[in-house]
Parts: C-alpha cells; sequence; structure tokens
C-alpha cells in the first residue's frame, strides 16, 4: 500500500530522472526473483487480437502531449500515437520514420527529407509546415516543453522544398540525431494542435498525430482506450484495440495481472516479480535498461567537501548486496553512471576505458583508514523518494555500512513529490549532503549524460567544477567521429571517477509481464518512445 | 419544522462559508511554488515559471483569488485542475459514480451488518454475544488496506470470483467489481454500528416499560420491534450519519487499493501533486457531504422518537 506510488514517475525530467521500476510495496527483498535473464529476443506473433488490457503504474496520463511526454505514463502511450522523424529499434539503432532520408550536409546542418503520403488520424496529410510548426511549439516557451533544450543552439528551422525541412545550429552537434527519435520531434498535427488550443492533449481534447494507433476514447479516470490506424503508412499491427488502466496499487495490478484480467505492464514492483515469474499466466520478462540509481553529493557542502569522504563513502556501498536482494538480481553493480548499455557506437573504446575502472567492491578496512584520517567529520545528510521501496533500501543498506566505518548518515525521507524538488528548487537541496537517484539516458550517447556535471549545465547544481573535464566534453560535442568522441568521453569519465562526486550503484533492468496468449514485445527502454504495442500479437 | 428547517438551512450555508474560507487558506500554507509543480521537475527557465505563475494567477493576492474563486464556486466552476488542465468538476464528476456506487454499497452494508449484529449479540448474551464481540474487535482493529490485500489475496487470486481491479461497466458489472472494496471499507466500521446498536439495546433490554410488555404478555418479537428497537435507534441513527458521510473520506484508501479510479483516489493524488484546484472542490463536497448527512439525521429524529419533535416545537 504505497501512497506515493503515483507521483512516482509523474514528474520525471526528460533526462535525470527516474524510468522505473516506481515499485512500491513493503514486501520481503528475499521474496525477489532468483534467476533473472535478460531476453533479447521472443517468439514473433502468429496472429490477430481483437483486445488487450494494459495496465500503467505509474497512474493515469495527465495528458497526451508529446511535447509533455518526459512522464511514464505519457510515454508509454504516446509512442504508439506519435510518430518522430526517425525511430529506435530495440537495439537503439536509428531507423527512418516520417522522415525518410536524414542528411547532414556539414556539422551544423540536418536535412530531413518527409516521408510522403502519411496522413494524419483524421486523413489530412502531413506536410513540411506540421514538422516545422511541431518542433517550433517544443522550443516556445509557454509550452514548457521538458524537450526544449534538444534545440539548444538551433539558428534555424526552415521549408527546403515541399516536403523537406532544414534545422542549422550556431556549432555542431552530435546529440541532434539522437534527439529526432524523441518526443522532441513528435509530429502533431498543426490545424488540429491549434485549433483545440488549450485542450490540446486533455481528456476531452486529445490529439493528432500519424501513429499506428489513434485514441479512440478517453474516460477520465477510468481508461483510455486506442484503436488500430488503419490508414497507417507502416506495417499493419496485430492489436486491433489496447485498453489502458491506471491502477497505482501494487497489491491489486499484480493481482490483475495473475488473474488474466490485465495482460500486461511494464515496470512491476521488485516485490511483485517473484509471483508474476512463478505464475503460469503469463512471463516476466527483462531487458537492459540505460538507468543508473547512484548516490550523488552536494560538493558544496561541507561535510562531503573532502574528496576522501566521498572516496570512503565510494568504498563503502555494498553495491554486490543491494544488486541481490534489494533487487532481487534484477540489476547489475556498474563502475560508471554510463554503463555498457548505454555505449551506442565505438564500444571497444568504451569498454578498454570501463576495465581500467577498479571493481565497485565494498572495502570497509581502507575507507574507515580514509575517515579516520580526515578527522573529525560532521553527520551527513541524504535524501531519498520513499515512494520507491528499493531507494529506501539503498538508503537503509547505505546507512549502515558507513557506520561500520564510523561516519553518521542521516537519512531524509521524501515524499516522491518533495523528492522531484530536488531537481528542481534550489531549497529542497539545503542542509543536505546529497541524495539517491535513479537516473536514465534517453539514448546510448554517455555524453548526453556526462554534460549535466559541466559549468552551466541546468543539472550541475551539485557543484562539480573540473575545466579539464568541461574541456574534454565541449571537444566531443563538436566531434562527429565516433571513435575520436568515444576517446575524449571516457577521458572526461575517468577523471570525474577521480572525484568521486557521484558514486555509481546498480543499473536496474527494464521489465515487463506479458500474459501467456500474447507475445512479441522484447523488453527495451526504448518502449517510451517506439509503437511497442504494433509488435505484439497472439501466440496462436 | 419549516422553521427549524430553515435555521438548519442557515447553519449549513455558513458552516459550508467558513470551511471555504479555511479550505482556500490552508492551501497557502503549503509550502513550495505550485509552479514548480506545474512545470513537474522538468528543466524550466525562471521566464517558464513566470509564465505559468501568471497563467495560473499564482501570484495574485489571496483575497483576489479567494473571491474569484468564490465567485466560480457559487456558479458550479470550480477552477482548472493544475495537472490535469481540466475542469475540477468534469474531473469529479466523471469519478464520482463509482465513489457514490462504493459508498451506497458499504454504507449499505454498515448499516445492515451493523444493526443485525447488534441486535443478535444483544438478544443472545453469552457465547453468541461474545463470539460477535470478538469479531467486531478484530475487524475494527485490521487496517483498511491489510483487509483490502487478504480480500484480494483470499477472493480475486485464490478463488477467482472477485475482479482485482477497476470499476467495472454497467450496473451489475459494477456491483461485481466493487463487492470486495464494499466489504473492505465496511468491515472496520460494521463493527462501530454494531458496537453502538449493542450497548443501545442492551440499554433498552432491562428498561421498565420492556419488563411490563412483556409481563403484559406482548409477543416477544413485539416487544423487541416496538419497545427495544424504536427507543434504541436515536445513538444509532447518529452514529450512522457519521459513519456514512466519513466513508466518503475512508474511501480514499480502498479506492487506492483496488486501483479504482474514484473521487477518493483523486484526492488522494491531487495532495500528492499540490493540485489546489482539486482538493479545494473535493475538501468543500466532503464537508457538504458530512453537513448533510448530520442534517439528514437531525430531521430523521422526530420521525424515530416523536418526543424530540415535541421538544423542538416547545423549544
Amino acid at each position: 500500500m504505497n501512497i506515493t506510488r503515483t507521483t512516482c514517475a509523474a514528474v520525471s525530467a526528460a533526462a535525470l530522472m527516474t524510468l522505473a521500476a516506481c515499485g512500491g510495496g513493503s514486501s520481503d527483498s528475499s521474496a525477489a526473483p532468483k534467476d533473472v535473464s535478460i531476453a533479447t529476443s521472443v517468439p514473433a506473433p502468429k496472429g490477430d487480437v481483437d483486445s488487450i488490457t494494459w495496465n500503467l503504474p505509474a497512474g493515469e496520463p495527465t495528458t497526451l502531449d508529446p511535447a509533455q511526454s518526459a512522464l511514464d505514463s505519457i510515454s508509454t502511450l504516446d509512442a504508439n500515437l506519435c510518430e518522430q522523424l526517425t525511430t529506435f529499434g530495440t537495439d537503439y539503432k536509428l531507423q527512418p520514420s516520417l522522415a525518410e532520408k536524414v542528411t547532414e550536409p556539414d556539422d551544423k546542418t540536418f536535412v530531413f527529407d518527409l516521408r510522403s503520403g502519411v496522413t494524419f488520424w483524421d486523413g489530412s496529410p502531413m506536410t513540411a509546415d506540421d514538422v516545422i510548426y511541431s518542433m517550433d511549439r517544443v522550443r516556445d516557451e509557454k509550452v514548457a516543453s521538458a524537450w526544449a533544450s534538444s534545440f539548444d543552439g538551433v539558428t534555424s528551422i526552415e521549408k527546403t522544398g515541399p516536403m523537406q525541412v532544414t534545422v542549422t545550429f550556431d556549432k555542431p552537434n552530435v546529440l541532434f540525431k539522437w534527439y529526432q527519435a524523441t518526443p522532441a520531434m513528435s509530429i502533431v498535427s498543426k490545424a488540429a494542435t491549434e485549433k483545440l488550443g488549450k485542450k490540446f492533449g486533455t481528456a476531452s481534447g486529445g490529439i493528432m498525430c500519424t501513429g499506428p494507433y489513434k485514441v479512440d476514447q478517453w474516460r477520465s479516470g477510468q481508461d483510455i482506450t486506442l484503436v488500430r490506424n488503419d490508414s497507417y503508412w507502416g506495417a499493419k499491427p496485430k492489436v486491433a484495440k489496447a485498453r489502458f488502466t491506471f491502477d497505482t496499487d501494487t497489491s491489486s495490478s499484480t493481482s490483475a495481472l495473475l488473474r488474466g484480467d490485465v495482460d500486461g505492464q511494464w515496470t512491476n514492483a521488485v516485490s511483485s516479480q517473484t509471483k508474476l515469474a512463478k505464475s503460469d499466466a503469463g512471463s516476466m520478462l527483462y531487458g537492459q535498461s540505460l538507468s543508473p540509481v547512484f548516490l550523488t553529493t552536494f560538493t558544496q557542502d561541507p561535510a562531503v567537501k573532502n574528496p576522501d569522504i566521498r572516496k570512503a563513502l565510494s568504498m563503502t556501498v555494498d553495491v554486490q548486496g543491494i544488486a541481490k536482494s534489494v533487487y532481487g538480481g534484477a540489476a547489475k553493480p556498474i563502475k560508471k553512471l554510463t554503463s555498457p548499455a548505454t555505449w551506442g557506437y565505438s564500444k571497444p573504446i568504451f569498454q578498454a576505458a570501463y576495465d581500467k575502472l577498479p571493481e565497485p567492491k565494498q572495502n570497509l578496512a581502507e575507507a574507515k583508514k580514509l575517515v579516520a584520517a580526515a578527522g573529525s567529520v560532521p553527520p551527513l545528510t541524504f535524501a531519498y523518494d520513499n515512494g520507491s521501496a528499493e531507494d529506501s533500501k539503498v538508503a537503509l543498506s547505505m546507512q549502515a555500512s558507513a557506520k561500520q566505518i564510523g561516519l553518521d548518515i542521516e537519512l531524509r525521507s521524501l515524499s516522491s513529490t518533495d523528492y522531484y524538488k530536488i531537481f528542481s528548487d534550489e531549497e529542497a537541496r539545503e542542509g543536505l549532503s546529497g541524495y539517491i537517484v535513479r537516473g536514465y539516458l534517453d539514448f546510448p550517447e554517455p555524453l548526453s549524460y556526462d554534460l549535466y556535471a559541466t559549468q552551466g549545465s541546468y543539472y550541475n547544481y551539485v557543484g562539480y567544477d573540473n575545466p579539464e573535464y568541461d574541456k574534454l566534453l565541449a571537444e566531443a560535442t563538436a566531434t562527429a567521429d565516433d571513435d575520436a568522441r568515444a576517446t575524449l568521453v571516457t577521458q572526461a569519465e575517468a577523471l570525474r571517477s577521480q572525484d568521486h562526486y557521484v558514486i555509481p550503484i546498480v543499473t536496474p533492468y527494464i521489465d515487463v509481464f506479458v500474459n501467456k496468449r500474447l507475445t512479441g514485445l522484447v523488453p527495451s527502454q526504448s518502449f517510451l518512445y517506439t509503437p511497442w504495442l504494433a509488435s505484439i500479437g497472439s501466440t496462436k | 419544522m419549516l422553521a427549524f428547517l430553515g435555521r438548519r438551512l442557515g447553519s449549513l450555508v455558513l458552516t459550508l462559508f467558513v470551511s471555504s474560507v479555511l479550505i482556500f487558506g490552508s492551501m497557502y500554507l503549503v509550502p513550495g511554488d505550485p509552479a514548480t509543480f506545474l512545470a513537474g521537475s522538468t528543466k524550466t527557465t525562471p521566464a517558464q515559471l513566470d509564465v505559468l505563475r501568471a497563467e495560473y494567477h499564482l501570484d495574485d493576492p489571496l483575497l483576489q483569488r479567494y473571491t474569484e474563486w468564490l465567485g466560480g464556486v457559487l456558479h458550479g466552476d470550480f477552477g482548472l485542475s493544475l495537472q490535469y488542465k481540466e475542469s475540477v468538476q468534469d474531473l469529479i464528476a466523471s469519478r464520482l459514480p463509482t465513489t457514490l456506487t462504493l459508498v451506497v454499497y458499504a454504507g449499505l452494508l454498515i448499516l445492515v451488518g451493523g444493526f443485525v449484529l447488534g441486535l443478535v449479540a444483544a438478544l443472545n448474551r453469552g457465547l453468541v454475544d461474545k463470539i460477535i464481540l470478538l469479531a467486531i474487535s478484530a475487524a475494527v482493529a485490521t487496517p483498511v488496506f491489510v483487509v483490502g490485500v487478504l480480500l484480494l489475496a483470499v477472493f480475486s487470486v485464490g478463488l477467482g470470483w472477485f475482479p482485482a481491479t477497476g470499476a467495472g461497466d454497467g450496473f451489475a458489472d459494477r456491483l461485481w467489481h466493487l463487492t470486495l472494496p464494499a466489504i473492505a471499507l465496511a468491515l472496520s466500521l460494521i463493527g462501530a454500528v454494531a458496537r453502538i446498536s449493542r450497548s443501545s439495546f442492551v440499554e433498552n433490554l432491562h428498561r421498565d416499560h420492556v419488563m411490563v410488555a412483556r409481563g403484559r404478555g406482548v409477543p416477544e418479537n413485539q416487544v423487541v420491534r416496538r419497545h427495544i428497537v424504536r427507543n434504541s435507534l436515536g445513538p444509532i441513527a447518529t452514529i450512522a450519519g457519521l459513519v456514512v458521510a466519513g466513508l466518503i473520506v475512508a474511501t480514499t484508501i480502498v479506492e487506492t487499493a483496488f486501483g479504482l479510479n474514484g473521487v477518493g483516489s483523486l484526492l488522494q493524488a491531487s495532495v500528492a501533486k499540490r493540485d489546489f484546484p482539486v482538493v479545494q472542490a473535493i475538501s468543500l463536497l466532503v464537508v457538504g457531504a458530512f453537513l448533510v448527512c448530520n442534517t439528514i439525521v437531525d430531521m430523521l429524529y422526530p420521525i424515530i422518537d416523536p418526543r424530540v419533535a415535541s421538544w423542538r416545537k416547545a423549544s
């Protein structure tokens, strides 16, 4: 019974925020799944399905406006409704979508040749004007989109042909190609959006996109039903109708999955995963995520200003124990925030650098020496989101370990709403030495995440200040060559690792439960941005 | 009677007005800037926050905002939800049927169950009484969400008789979906009503007029109906009124536990997200429901007990 569960994923930002496992419940972690294996392929679907029911554990979406789609519930639906210029495969390889072809005549210019013959659900054709309108809308301050920063440095967005749009930047930008496949570039109908005005995205107004599914009915407080878009330009999905429910309670939503009343759910609570894994109602599937769980320190806080104290902390956290007992094996210890799954290119270079980093292992004796040498250390205060059963347990584990090396940690348990204010509100950070974060990358480009620790970044309120680090990443941002960029990124990451201002803990897996009558769904974090519903079909 | 009704209505309106001031004012005691909640925790620039504040009139003076809000409320307009950007009354209206059905269903279970259990216990002092008292204590002591989890495990997953989530469509389906939640909601409150009923019945059991009636050879079931039950109804009606009014608040936990999207779960989510307009509207609704229930009980008194009517006339 977790009252704050609903709010858990509800206020996540496009960047540094929770993705998954806003798992509530308070059941014993020893009851977590034992054999966790990653499913990279599943049997192909055989037949059509009339109707499925799917639950959104983060609760009812507050809107369906793709510009606001940084929240779990919204993204899970919008991924099937609105399309971007390009799209991710389950392996995060970029594929064409509404743009048939993307060319980069120079490293500051992107030319999009739009797919012809694409229509919105109302039958009107998608044009270059709709694309420009959608981009400008995300950039509009009044829309307050979480994706606005994707366009930082844009100098112009122009129609350069009947079905061609050109975007230019003031300097080279290697991140923009990834953003093309995120809601930053979800295309909405200009005419319909303008006509709906403030009603756009709401239960009574709805949205107008081009995706394989369209909104049939949104009964506020009850459910949202999507139906197949029969005039879709791409392959015809097998599921004709999908009803989404908003049950935020772990116990009743798990019961509904076990009974088969509900066919599936992304991001199940760890406490429910065993029951679901054992059940013959369906299968519990896991995939790699781009998400790290870590402890971040506010270096302005005198208590953690001393790098030796931070180093001692990093040696204290029982990462192996946390992966096993808190996450029931559905997580892996990591050496740095950008774990192997986040290397979307130049893997050998990233791997070599990763191998050089020390193993994440508890070393209390060494940590104790560092603390003793530091003299008297005031108690540290760390915050965590009590809406996540996992985060709460990680915090307690950390506190217990620190006690053994002579560090006092005070924990500040915050409701999800208050916790998320840490990211946006200076006042909320007062008196904190740091907090436990469940972050995520939107795409496998470590650079995007590392940039948050540079001077001038909105998220660098933790006070990380290393001119050498900033210089390396600035160069990486303008380096189009993958290997050269990977080298710069790994050099910067090595510098940051030495400073221990963030302490990586684990990367949790993404999980999904699917009823046995269905198949086709490969678990991947890309479900937030790609039409995952279109891959599901009947096993028979 | 009319004058009494007028006085009651007058005080009802006055109480609602005072409540509205308290409810509206208390929102300002909550720390935190609603604009930052409006923006979520996404990367918002100060300029974006200013735009949001202006749009939702967050910077207007308190009195101005209150009078504007009250003006709207009097016209049946509770404003826009901060998180859903939908009209508050629409949000509540779409969730009200679930909650009302749940409250009526649970209310019936509580009144009938509490009354019958109290009567059976009072008339069968001894083993039956002890068993009922024990069961009542257990029911009252078990938290609603524990009952919810137990009911789900046994009757939904185990036996498969009832669905685990959702409110259902159509009358019969809805009743089927709401049975477990209604039982979870009713269980502890049945105990409260049963306890009061039992002691009220017991108190009347040995009254002189009951003895006299029995002595005269009036049939036992008539004695129970006319003399014991009738005279015990006052306190039972009072507790019943309070219990039924309180049910709306209690739905908060039950609706969440059973995955029902009613007014209760909307209130809970809105409090967590600082969605002020929704919290204000539901709070006012709950106060109103309390007042109406109490007024109804007050008006029932003269019917239950004619002596009350004559006192009121005299005063």
